[in-house]
């Protein structure tokens, strides 16, 4: 059985078209993959800067993951939301990265995106903010029709991920 | 005077070992005969001030069931007169009281029936948390100053004298549960998990990890790519699903241009070096792309195309900008076409990208008229499981040469040959018995 040690932050957010952002994020990972110990899930405080445009929120990360397997490796999903005047919390971007698969400290940007309304759900969007969502947003990487679903570039998320690995050399897994 | 705060402590112990001493000592105003006394106060122990002692001792006073025990406890003490009291929990009005906090509150009587709360502690059974103000004592005492007749001031210090464990048992304490800690930690692992899924002999696994993450520069602004991957001889994947797809259709509505994809893929190929012969080469996969443009009118257009040749050979992780190109149409029907109708994989076929597509001598794409379009980013993390590597860890596990991937599997060209052998006499064998039995 080999180990795995997720450590790192959800550094900043930046190019999204408004301020006030939050980020929920959760880990997904294959059924040879395991918790050890860590949370799997959070969400960061809601950021607006005030004199530049990156939304920085350095949430922290960490966790420890064992697994029996390579395959199923672990991926990081997120949704970003911007929190407006009102309260009201609109989705900004569905996003998905992949831990990285080499030990040490990565910098990993993530691309996030919306699904694209029809003119009218736009025109609703325009006033009334929200617009559609996902139901079943994982879909998005096993599904294989995806070129069906209409998207809109929103913005990127980075992260600073180190990874550290063990026990994998001993079941000839070269990294 | 210092300024007083609120503490808190985190226990896991009994509340019922704290005991707090206070120590109070009149240092202006007190003529030849200053006050001093110390008095040490065990968790919720009652001692009753002046003002009680002498309320509690008339039996009229006392109405409930608490105030009936005290005279019966103040009845039974001798008569005494101190200064240090407290107030504890069952002293508080029901509205004060809460659900898991239990209060005790420290008090001097400094006489004129001025109460004064030297330190007030309470104590959350359930989170274990003990909250006290002021904190114990470090170096400075603290002071009181009392207004009256005469200005009189007095310090006081609380102090900490609960038994403390014996070192040793403190020690051993924390050895166990260090080992309490280690033992659940391995259990956690250990759960199922002792083996790990290890390709067969003969077999390289290559786990790739795809994501697509952008365009830009295209010339219409919805587009999505599809991949396309490619496996030589000796090369499978056991989910050959996996092995095309496309990312979902994403537009940019900002002045940059760039599409946002970020789809993670996972790709599992399974390369059988047992056929490879001595000096033979291994024949990496290549991965192509198309971009594909969508527009209102769900016309599909070929906007690019780009391929490289997986990283199979060395792990690790890779990023790569491809530019593209796109297959001009050919003269004005064809340029027609494309505007009213779309084109959408306007190729033969893909791999003619790339230069696989020859099969004769020399590359030939003469009178193939292209254009330069935009460029995708991918970025492809690398794994490799083999047996083979398993006794190269083996061998030398003190100090990992990094070996090129071939040099690591040739090393077993003997072995191999000597496996087929063994294999091809077992198959023999079996022909033979079988043979016999029909004879």
């Amino acid at each position: 059985m080999a180990e795995l040690h997720v450590i790192g932050e959800i550094s900043h957010a930046r190019k999204f078209p408004k301020q006030s952002l939050f980020c929920k994020w959760n880990l997904q990972f294959g059924n040879n993959w395991k918790l050890v110990s860590g949370k799997q899930e959070g969400q960061t405080h809601v950021i607006s800067s005030e004199f530049e445009d990156d939304c920085k929120w350095c949430f922290p990360i960490d966790i420890h993951l064992a697994t029996k397997g390579i395959q199923g490796w672990p991926k990081i999903y997120i949704q970003v939301f911007h929190l407006d005047w009102l309260g009201r919390s609109h989705l900004f971007g569905y996003g998905f990265i992949l831990i990285p698969t080499t030990a040490g400290q990565h910098t990993v940007e993530c691309f996030t995106w919306r699904p694209f309304g029809t003119l009218r759900q736009r025109f609703v969007q325009f006033f009334l903010g929200g617009g559609p969502q996902l139901k079943h947003p994982d879909l998005i990487i096993s599904g294989n029709d995806r070129n069906k679903l209409s998207t809109e570039a929103m913005g990127i998320v980075q992260f600073q991920i180190n990874v550290i690995f063990r026990n994998f050399s001993k079941f000839g897994v070269e990294y | 005077m210092k300024q007083q705060s609120t503490v808190i402590y985190r226990s896991p112990d009994k509340i019922t070992n704290l005991k707090i001493r206070i120590r109070i000592k009149e240092i202006i105003g007190g003529g030849d005969d200053p006050l001093e006394e110390i008095q040490t106060f065990r968790w919720q122990q009652k001692i009753f001030g002046q003002f009680e002692r002498n309320f509690y001792l008339d039996r009229k006073n006392c109405a409930t069931e608490l105030e009936k025990k005290y005279h019966a406890e103040i009845c039974k003490l001798s008569e005494k007169n101190n200064v240090l009291f407290s107030y504890v929990n069952e002293d508080e009005d029901e509205v004060d009281k809460f659900d898991n906090y239990e209060i005790m509150h420290l008090m001097a009587d400094l006489g004129d029936r001025q109460a004064i709360n030297l330190c007030t502690i309470k104590y959350d059974s359930v989170q274990k948390v003990l909250t006290m103000l002021p904190d114990f004592t470090q170096s400075e005492p603290y002071y009181i100053h009392v207004e009256g007749d005469a200005k009189k001031i007095y310090e006081y210090r609380v102090d900490d004298v609960s038994e403390k464990i014996p070192i040793d048992s403190l020690l051993k304490e924390n050895e166990i549960l260090d080992r309490i800690n280690l033992h659940q930690l391995k259990m956690k692992l250990d759960k199922g998990y002792r083996e790990f899924e290890i390709p067969p002999k003969n077999k390289l696994s290559v786990y790739l990890f795809l994501e697509i993450l952008s365009a830009r520069n295209f010339e219409c602004n919805t587009v999505y790519v599809q991949y396309f991957i490619d496996l030589p001889p000796h090369w499978n994947c056991k989910n050959s699903a996996t092995l095309k797809g496309c990312t979902q259709t994403s537009s940019w509505l900002n002045n940059e241009r760039v599409a946002y994809f970020g789809l993670p893929l996972e790709i599992c190929l399974e390369y059988d070096f047992q056929e490879i012969r001595e000096g033979e080469i291994l024949k990496p996969p290549s991965i192509y792309f198309e971009v594909v443009s969508k527009d209102s009118w769900d016309r599909f257009r070929s906007e690019g195309l780009a391929y490289i040749i997986l990283p199979v050979t060395q792990a690790g992780v890779y990023n790569y900008e491809l530019r593209c190109l796109r297959i001009c149409p050919d003269g004005i029907t064809g340029n027609l076409r494309r505007c009213f109708i779309g084109d959408f994989s306007n190729y033969e076929n893909i791999i003619w990208a790339s230069i696989s597509g020859a099969n004769e001598n020399c590359v030939n794409r003469y009178g193939i008229r292209t254009e330069g379009t935009g460029q995708i980013n991918i970025r492809i993390g690398v794994l490799q499981q083999s047996q083979e590597f398993l006794q190269d860890f083996a061998s030398n596990s003190t100090g990992r040469r990094r070996k090129f991937l071939l040099d690591k599997l040739n090393t077993s060209v003997l072995i191999k040959s000597i496996e087929q052998v063994v294999a091809a006499f077992k198959v023999a064998k079996r022909k033979m018995i079988e043979a016999r039995k029909n004879v």
